[in-house]
């Protein structure tokens, strides 16, 4: 796992100084960039939701916390030389952080029509009486204002080993690298970088589990999970850093320690990969959180979650009434083991198919008339998709064991390959599918009578429509039936007197049931 | 992918599946016609099946005859039928000592639906053809029909002669003459005449026949049978060509062994009249239609 110099550097910031500090904050959204460009969805929103958590679990005061959404870029310059002002009057120890979340290229911010150049940004945040200054770029191509070209490798450091009272200088963040792009999701109705990054300042980046979020431990978190989101997309999105700092310290980003009365939590259990979905609402996506640790407690608002934590071969559901001011632990609470295949038919970005193999057996009507019904066995592999579940199946099935025509036993032997196709609806206990089976079949047919043995090969194919029902049995383990009518294509021959008087196609009409165990994965 | 597309699409490829009234192919095989001379009950569902003599009287009680299971036909009327037999006669309830099996062939109401013919539900049957059944090859001396019969089914024309020695009367004479041979008119059968055609059959090609008359010339290699024709109100004796085996005749014609002549091939015929029995085989106990 990576882990910054970065984290160093920050670490190295000073804030020690807690108790007399001053926080300040602009902190600005704009979805609007230059004309060539596409609109952003969510970079206002993720503006929004990052100054109030630095008000509501930062020291960052209402007063200092300046949000300027779709605003001019004379209107941003102002608004910073006007907190720079105020910085400058302040004697106490000052702390500065400068958030953007919009378009931008390796130049500068895109703010509309207009561009506000890295180097006028730095020059104003160097410009800045602050003791510490903070700067959070969530943009494409942002790392111009690193100059960072790609990943850096990381260096361990713990910064608890390194505390000073001291620190002064100045820190800047990107969300990607010069040349990268930063990328929105709307699963989680925001960008990748600024989601994770606030979900760390809520308490997903506690790595320490001291209820105080810092600026090293927030990085970390959203560099690492930036990381592996945006590898789902169609380009790496690698988090920058830059720093100018003397003396040695720590900044505490977020208190979780210190949240208000009414802050309500969620302990999550071991570590893993949690989804907090909305359950009240339309099952948004509120937070994507990965815990390094036990029992990592995430502050979130007051509502009805779903929480799902994610296995290899399976999630685990959580339904969580969290009340206000109330802690809830997620290993207190009941849940339920559901396959990914139900994960992926909801459409999940984070894994698009879930994979399955079944063992199946069973029986189907009697194709030729009055031969009887005949067994079969089946191997499946099944892939399920958003809209769509797919599998190819091999069959073997044998009629009865000596069909008896008045003169004559019959032996009736299928080898089919088979592919199906089913649209599933989950239910809470049960999975059920509305799909359709396609089989192309060698028959083979061994006639024994006083005349000898003739044998009989003829190739068909069969189409029918497939009706299931999965459940799960025990961990990865799921039980299946499935039937329907299916109809038969082949050759048959034309009989009279009891004699082969030639051959016509027919297409019997019969039905089959299977059932039997799967594995999925 | 490419041969998942051909193999759907080659659906009927192969062989064509049997069903469960195929019965495999047959071990016996007749067909032939139907001649209907009843005036009633044309519109019966009528059965026909295989039966089997139990023991050697010439002609038993048709109940007593053993029916062959397994026995397919199809019959269509009013005028073709088809047996197909698929196993062999019921030998345990034959008996089995004898070299060969005899049966015929008869046509039953099936009334009362048991499948099997029931005393009243008779309604015609084979009268010119018999069917024998060998384990072995028969050899001539003791076939019925004087021919060598393979092992396993035959269909002889009836009468057999039954180890009976048939007269044939030789004098060494053609009498003018081409007995048997090809013909279009009476020109070409010197002293005899060419028929083309009788009451019941076609002669294929024209055949040059001699009349008989007592004290008359008596040709060689020649017997005695009669014509019909109706039209004419008249019978006629005529020497026809001798034969002893199917080879003998011309092409068209079979060797109708009880009479030792060379007659023309007619189909199987089932007939089917009020009152019908069926007829003893050997030429012996065979007292004529």
């Amino acid at each position: 796992m990576m882990r910054f110099a970065c984290v160093v550097v920050l670490a190295l910031i000073a804030s020690s100084a807690e108790a007399a500090e001053q926080r300040f904050a602009v902190v600005i959204g704009n979805n609007r960039g230059a004309k060539t460009e596409r609109p952003l969805r969510y970079a206002e929103r993720d503006a929004n939701t990052f100054a109030h958590v630095l008000r509501r679990h930062g020291d960052w005061a209402a007063e200092n916390t300046v949000v300027l959404l779709g605003e001019s870029e004379r209107s941003i310059r102002r608004a910073l030389l006007e907190v720079n002002a105020r910085i400058r009057e302040e004697r106490a120890h000052t702390t500065l952080v400068v958030y953007y979340s919009g378009h931008a290229s390796e130049e500068g911010l895109h703010l509309g029509d207009r561009t506000m150049s890295y180097r006028e940004l730095r020059a104003i945040m160097r410009g800045s009486a602050a003791t510490v200054r903070l700067l959070v770029l969530d943009a494409c191509r942002s790392g111009g204002l690193t100059n960072v070209k790609g990943a850096r490798p990381a260096q361990q450091f713990d910064i608890r080993t390194a505390r000073a009272p001291d620190v002064e200088g100045m820190v800047m963040i990107s969300s990607s690298a010069a040349g990268e792009d930063s990328h929105e999701s709307d699963r989680l109705g925001a960008s990748f970088f600024s989601h994770h990054f606030t979900n760390a300042l809520l308490g997903a980046g506690d790595e320490d589990g001291d209820a105080r979020i810092t600026l090293n431990e927030a990085y970390n978190y959203a560099y690492r999970n930036t990381l592996r989101a945006s590898g789902h997309a169609t380009s790496l999105q690698h988090p920058t850093y830059a720093y100018d700092l003397k003396g040695r310290g720590d900044l505490v980003m977020t208190r979780l320690d210190r949240a208000k009365n009414d802050a309500s939590a969620l302990e999550l259990a071991e570590p893993g990969l949690y989804l907090v979905l909305d359950d009240a609402a339309r099952g948004d996506v509120v937070a994507e959180v990965r815990s390094s640790r036990e029992a990592t407690r995430l502050v979130l608002p007051s509502s009805r979650y779903l929480v799902q934590r994610r296995d290899e071969d399976h999630y685990r559901e959580y339904e969580v009434d969290l009340a206000p001011g109330e802690t809830v632990a997620l290993k207190r609470l009941a849940s339920r083991r559901v396959s990914y295949a139900r994960l992926v038919r909801k459409g999940s970005e984070l894994r698009s198919a879930a994979h399955a193999v079944y063992l199946l057996g069973g029986g189907r009507g009697a194709v030729l008339a009055d031969m009887g019904p005949g067994m079969s066995g089946a191997f499946e592999y099944g892939l399920s998709l958003e809209l769509i579940s797919v599998g190819l199946r091999l069959r073997y099935g044998r009629g009865p064991s000596a069909a008896q025509t008045p003169t004559a036993s019959v032996v009736h032997e299928e080898l089919a390959f088979g592919a199906t196709a089913s649209h599933f609806f989950d239910l809470p206990m049960v999975s059920l599918g509305v799909g359709l089976l396609v089989e192309t079949i060698h028959h083979q047919q061994r006639i024994s009578s006083v005349v000898g043995t003739d044998e009989r090969a003829a190739w068909g194919f069969a189409l029918g429509a497939l009706f299931t029902a999965e459940a799960p049995i025990y961990g990865p383990l799921v039980a299946r039936v499935e039937g329907g009518p299916i109809t038969y294509v082949f050759d048959r021959t034309v009989v009279e007197a009891g004699r082969d008087r030639g051959r016509e196609t027919t297409t019997p009409l019969t039905g089959f049931v299977n059932v039997g165990v799967g594995v999925q994965f | 992918m490419k041969r998942l597309v051909v193999a759907l699409l080659c659906a009927g490829c192969g062989d064509a599946l049997v069903v469960a009234d195929y019965q495999g192919e047959p071990l016996l095989s007749v067909s032939g016609r139907i001649a209907d001379f009843r005036h009633a009950n044309a519109d019966e569902v009528l059965r026909a099946s295989v039966f089997w003599w139990q023991d050697d009287q010439p002609q038993p009680d048709v109940l007593q005859l053993v029916e062959h299971e397994g026995v397919a036909t199809k019959v269509t009327f009013p005028a073709t039928f088809e047996v197909n037999v698929f196993t062999p006669p019921p030998l345990e309830r034959l008996d089995a000592t004898r070299p060969f099996q005899i049966g015929t062939v008869l046509v039953y109401a099936d009334e009362d639906q048991d499948e099997h013919l029931s005393e009243g539900e008779l309604r015609g049957g084979a009268m010119m053809f018999a069917i024998v059944f060998a384990a072995d090859p028969i050899p001539v001396e003791r076939s019925p029909s004087g021919e060598r019969l393979p092992a396993g089914y035959s269909l002889v024309r009836l009468p057999l002669p039954c180890g009976l020695e048939l007269k044939v009367e030789t004098s060494g004479e053609t009498c003018g003459v081409p007995l048997g041979a090809a013909c279009t008119d009476d020109q070409d059968c010197g002293t005899g005449w060419c028929v083309q055609e009788d009451d019941y059959v076609t002669y294929p090609g024209g055949m040059c026949v001699l009349d008989w008359t007592p004290g008359g010339c008596q040709p060689n290699s020649a017997v005695v049978d009669v014509l019909y024709f109706e039209d004419e109100r008249v019978e006629r004796d005529v020497y026809l060509p001798m034969c002893g085996a199917q080879s003998d005749c011309r092409e068209g014609y079979e060797c109708l062994l009880a009479v030792g002549a060379c007659v023309p091939e007619e189909p199987f015929f089932l007939d089917l009249f009020p009152a019908f029995e069926p007829m003893p085989f050997c030429l012996a106990d065979f007292e004529g239609w």
